[in-house]
This record gives C-alpha cells, structure tokens and sequence, in this order.
C-alpha cells in the first residue's frame, strides 16, 4: 500500500476526482510512475513537465517508482497568455 | 440580408471638431473584414509618412473586428492601431470588454480620429450619431470618477467608456487604453496617441444586435450557444474559466521558462510567493467579457499590507511575472498593489515591469545610481521602490522621468553593456515568456511588426506531442508533425507560419487568443462556420489565413515607409543568444547564426526579400494589396 499526494496543475486538474488539482491517491502497491499515471486517469501525452518530490523526472523512464508518502506533480504544456 | 458589418466608420477630426460617416461595400469588407486588418488600411492611407506619433499628423483608428458582438464566446476584442509612440513603429493593442461590440451596436465598425483638440474632449457616440464634448473637468481626474461622471452626463448606466489614466495624459510612451476600467488595450501606447490628440473618453451606447447584421442569425446563435456548452468541456478553456492566467505561473517556472531577475533565469526559487495558491488566497471572484463564457478575468481584494479593491482587473499571468519573478519579488499582496497602480494610472503592466526590471540591472551593474533614482532605491527585490517608481512614471518625475523613455531609450542613454540587456524588440519589451525555452516565440518578438508581443503565433510546448489535446486541435490548420520546443528547423518554421497568420486573423474577426484552437477550445471549423453565418462568404480555414496574412502584410509596409528592415530591427537582444543562468533550462540558449537562417526560411515562406524584409510586390499582389507597394514606393 502506498499513500501519494497528487498535485495536477493548470489543465490537469481537468481530469482529477470531480476535477479537483490536489488528491491523495491510494496505490495497493509501488509501480511505476507512468503506471500510477494511468490510474490518475491524466493523458500522459499532456504531461510536459513531471516532478517526483519536487525533483523532475522523466515520465517514460520505469525506472522512476512511486512509493509510500511521495508527492507527484504534474504540469501540462503550458501557452501564452 | 447583411454581412456581419455596419459597413460604416465614424471620422472624427480633433482640429476641426467635426465627426462624419464613411460608408464601404461588402467588396471592401471581404478584403479588410475588421479589426487589425480594417484599421491597418487606414493607417497607411491617412498618416503620411514620418509622423510624429504624439503630432496631430498620427491616426488613431479603433477598430471592432468581424465578428465582434456577435454571441459567439470570446469574440469580444477591437483593435487601437496607431504609429507608435514607444517604437516609431507600426502600433497595435487589442482589448476585450464591452466597448468593442457596443461601438458595433451603435452602428460602427471603426472609429478614425484625427489631428488634435485645442483642448480636452471626450467623444460621446449614441445610434449612429457623435458629438464632441468638453472634458476639462475631467482631465486628472482617477478612471472610475471620470466613467462615473460620463454615464451621469448622457443619463446611461451602462454606456461604455473607453479612456486613458494619467500616463496617457501626460503622453508616457506606453499608456494604455482601458474600457469598463477592466479592460486594456496594454500594449505599445495607444493610450499615448489618444491623449495627444487630447481626448480623455469615448463613450458609445447602441441598440443593434449584432444578429441584425448577420447573414443568417439563427445559424450564427446556433454556433454561439452550442459553443458556451463546451467552454466547460474542454480542458484547455475550463482552466482558463477556473483559474485565468494566474494559473500559468508555476507551470512555467516547472518548465524553466518563467522570467526572472529581467530574463538572466528561468525560474524562480519563490515562486510559492507569487504561484497559484498565493494568488487563490487573494482572488475575490472572477468577471467576463460580453457573451463570452469562458470567464476568464480574475478579480483581486484584500486589504492587509496594502489595500487593494476589485475596480480593475488582475493581476494577470503578465503582471504576476513581471512584477513578481523578473523583479525577484515573491509577494503576491505587492504584486497586486502594484498592477493596481498601473490600472489607475493608465499604464501598461508589461512595460512598466519591463522597464523597471532592466533599471535593477543597471542599478545591480552600477551603471545607475544616486543621482538618478533620487531616492527610490530599485533594486532587484525591493518591492516597496518599485511601489513608489510606478506614479513618478506617470508623472514623469524623479526617476519616473527616466523609466518613462521605456527600456530601449533609456539603455541608448546610459550606453554601454546596458543595451544587451533592455529585453526589448523595436523598442516594445518583451512579454513574460521566455523564448529560450520556446524558440517559436523567439521568432514572433523579433519579426513581429509591433514588436516583442507574445500572442503573434503559437507557442511552441502545443507541438511536442502529436496526442496532446492542443495539438490536436492545431490539426485543422493541415499541421501533423510534432517538433521540439527548442527546434529551429523548416517544420518549426512551416508551422510558425501558419499560427502567425491564424492568429492575425483572429484579430481580424475579433477573436481572442483564448477562444479558438490552438489555445483553447474553438475548433477552427467553428471559427469558419461563425464567419459563415455572419457574413455569407462562401470562406474556409485558407481563406482565414490568407485574411491574417494580409492584415501582417499591411503593418509590414507601414514599417517599410517608416524604414524599418530586417536588419537591424528584426532581431532579438542580446541576452537571449546567451545561456539561461538558473532553473531546468540552465545553458539553454537561442543560436544566432540558426536563429537567422529560421528568418530567412520564415521570410521566404512569406514571400518577403530574405536581406531586407520587404513583401515582394508578387506576394502582395497576390494578395490584393500591390497598391501598398506603389504607396510606399518600393517593389
């Protein structure tokens, strides 16, 4: 079981639970951050910027595994304005 | 059956006193549908040649774009064009709000001022008819007195009042206009030109709809309404309806491309300081643009260290960075206070910023001192000083007088290194996106005729993944190959191209950068299918471009007349040809020698003489605009 706060920024808060930005999201074990991605329910063609407790890491990279009480943050592509 | 124009122009000539009504066909309207591309017209035609910008000889032109009050979300925005008095160079700034498509109610579509009054006025226009008021007792006076006392005046609650601030009064460079007092048309200083012909307001109230204009209206209202229904939809357009632009800031400062301590870094080490949670604690609502669901304008009060009210807008994404992250001030509260400032004052927040944060280089440099600040002591982080230089700008005094040139005169007077870092193109400073991070962007400050603006094409970030929601919505313009947002190569050209002329054109009809697609959620066949029902032209996405293309092409050639050439004036400051110092990006720099070769590639697409930047006489002709070259008398 890991317990992991999720942080959707801008656009991304879109697709969180009734589109809230910050969550905690219950895993029943540690995996792969582009697993635990894909629980999220984000696209993860619309991440452009990825950070695991507060260092930016790659969001292709298996290597990269969430664990217990870490914090994910994800960050879309962001344009002018 | 009508087109979606009043096909009339209200003259006003300041020296005479007199107003007058032009009409033009439907033929004229295909060529130069409304807004950038409408006004662009007359300024070229009526200004002669070298006109001072603050002299009677300039033109103001203020003009509604095609589809402006049209119920169709976001398509809100007229255009304030005009030589400019901060860069010499061909001026522009549009601004949602209400006024735009009240000007259209009140049976115009552009309003053309001219020479100067002998005294203050302010121009009342009510249902096709204007007339020329006394304005002495409202000069000086703060915005909200002065729209207070206008509605009072012509017994209209809800006229609506386009004016200047004190800036523009005392001609600073880069006054702004405002509507509604929560609308701007911020940048290169069209609040300037308008007090030099020594108008403090126009106000219009009409009672058209803009249904009556419209080819078809119920296919018109169909797309409208259908259109509000998605804003929540999508989740490019329900952010921008959740948060606004102050929901851009850590975004970027994660990507490395946050403007900081005048564009050396890329991110800021207290971004919480200004970041979205600290502008939520201070956020008291949000407020909207006529018939546009997506809300997007954020309204800030509090009172604490400062008092702020909700009278005028923001801050937005711009002034957050500007004052916050490239100031290196990490207090959302001064933040705020000072976009305020600059509000009420009529001055725009990007230059403003800009300006004062190149004087905390120099000031870091030692290349000013003492005896220039006459005590306000701007140094980078020293929110208070940058408090006290906002109204001395104004004014135009202290060391007001001196932020008061813009960056690019006041580093020709201090010399030395100083120029290099003035993050200015043709004298416009740059918009808080960091080009290193977004070459694209880089191409749009250089090239753009206006200067440094950040809305003149598509962001590069859009383009990295071929599944992202915004590109996919970039697909109606034929583009289906990703590029880096750091690649300088011909694809990354072909689709700078494309977005420049997409997004002249929804200056044209009226568009706001946060309606249609890329951006947003607006498909572009939606777009075509409003300027269908509006007008009945028979008109698709190439038709839409080739308008954007021609409306560029026309501020192009006013540039030509006023001597501008691709060299030296297309080109970036120097800092952004050398490594980013701080944040994920550190040592990302733009290529010089890659960067020319993108121009050139861009130039040659647009069918411009690669040495100089000159439209060949082909493509204007192409473009049904050769007489531009017989005028300014090249090609």
């Amino acid at each position: 079981m890991a317990r992991v706060k999720v942080h959707l920024w801008g656009e991304l808060a879109y697709y969180g639970p009734e589109r809230k930005g910050r969550f905690e999201l219950r895993l029943d074990r540690e995996m792969p951050l582009l697993d635990a991605l894909a629980l999220i329910g984000v696209p993860a063609a619309d991440v452009a910027v990825c950070g695991l407790n507060g260092e930016v890491v790659r969001l292709d990279d298996r290597a990269v595994v969430v664990t217990d009480a870490d914090r994910i943050d994800l960050f879309p592509p962001t344009s002018g304005g | 059956m009508g087109f979606g124009s009043n096909g009339t122009i209200l003259r006003i000539d300041l020296t005479r006193g007199t107003t007058s009504v032009e009409t033009f066909d439907e033929a004229f309207y295909r060529r130069y549908p409304g807004g950038k591309a409408l006004a662009a017209y007359h300024l070229l035609r009526e200004m002669p040649a070298g006109a001072d910008p603050l002299g009677p000889d300039n033109v103001l032109v203020l003009a509604a774009g095609l589809l402006t009050g049209a119920p169709v979300s976001t398509a809100t925005r007229f255009n304030a064009i005009a030589r400019s008095p901060l860069t010499g160079a061909f001026g522009e700034s549009e601004a949602g709000g209400y006024w735009g498509p009240e000007l259209r109610m009140a049976g115009f579509d552009a309003i053309i001022l001219t020479g100067r009054a002998s005294a203050p006025v302010w121009i009342w226009v009510k249902d096709g008819a204007a007339e020329i008021r006394d304005a002495s007792s409202l000069w000086g006076q703060d915005p909200p007195a002065v729209q207070a006392t206008i509605r009072e005046q012509v017994g209209e609650k809800n006229a609506r009042v386009l004016q200047i601030g004190r800036a523009g009064e005392n001609l600073v460079p880069y006054a702004m206009l405002m509507n509604d007092l929560r609308h701007y048309n911020g940048r290169t200083g069209m609040g300037a030109v308008m007090g030099s012909k020594n108008v403090r307001a126009i106000a219009v109230k009409g009672s058209r709809r803009y249904l009556e204009l419209a080819y078809d209206p119920d296919a018109l209202q169909a797309i409208g309404k259908r259109l509000s229904q998605q804003v929540t939809e999508h989740p490019q357009s329900w952010d921008l309806r959740t948060k606004g632009t102050p929901g851009l800031t850590d975004g970027l400062n994660a990507a490395g491309i946050l403007p900081t301590r005048n564009f050396r870094q890329g991110s800021f080490e207290s971004v919480d300081g200004i970041g979205w949670s600290a502008f939520e604690a201070i956020r008291s609502g949000t407020r909207t643009c006529y018939a546009c669901a997506v809300r997007c304008k954020p309204e800030t009060a509090f009172e604490g260290r400062y008092r702020v009210t909700d009278t005028y807008d923001g801050p937005e994404y711009e002034a957050i960075a500007g004052f916050g992250s490239n100031s290196a001030i990490f207090d959302i509260e001064l933040v705020a206070k000072a976009n305020e400032m600059c509000n009420e004052l009529g001055l725009d927040v990007i230059s403003t910023a800009g300006t004062i944060a190149f004087v905390m280089e120099c000031v870091e440099h030692g290349l000013m001192g003492d005896a220039e600040l006459e005590g306000t002591d701007l140094r980078f982080g020293n929110g208070e000083a940058l408090l006290a230089a906002i109204p001395l700008i104004a004014e135009r005094t202290g060391v007001g007088a001196l932020l008061a040139l813009g960056s690019r005169r006041l580093a020709e007077q201090i010399g030395g290194e100083s120029l290099g870092w003035a993050m200015q193109v043709k004298g416009l400073e740059l918009a808080m996106h960091e080009p290193r991070g977004k070459v694209g962007v880089a191409l749009g400050y250089a090239t753009n005729e206006a200067g440094a603006d950040h809305l003149v094409g598509f962001h590069d970030p859009i383009f990295v993944n071929p599944d992202s929601v915004a590109f996919k919505g970039a697909m109606g313009f034929g583009i289906t190959e990703p590029t880096g947002a750091l690649d300088l190569g011909e694809k990354k050209v072909r689709i700078w191209y494309t977005g420049e002329r997409w997004n002249s054109a929804e200056k044209v009809l009226g568009f706001c950068f946060f309606g249609p697609v890329p951006r947003s959620f607006i498909q572009a066949e939606d777009v075509v299918g409003a300027v269908r029902a509006a007008t009945g032209w028979d008109a698709g996405v190439d038709d839409l471009l080739e308008i954007g293309e021609r409306a560029v092409n026309l501020a192009r050639m006013f540039n030509v007349r006023e001597g501008l050439r691709r060299n030296p004036d297309d080109r970036l400051p120097t800092r952004l040809h050398t490594p980013l110092e701080g944040g994920p990006l550190t040592g990302t720099t733009i290529d010089r020698e890659a960067f020319e070769d993108a121009i050139s590639g861009l130039y040659a697409l647009k069918g411009w003489d690669v040495e100089t930047g000159i439209p060949t006489r082909e493509r204007l002709d192409a473009l049904g605009i050769g007489w531009t070259a017989d005028l300014v008398g090249v090609g």
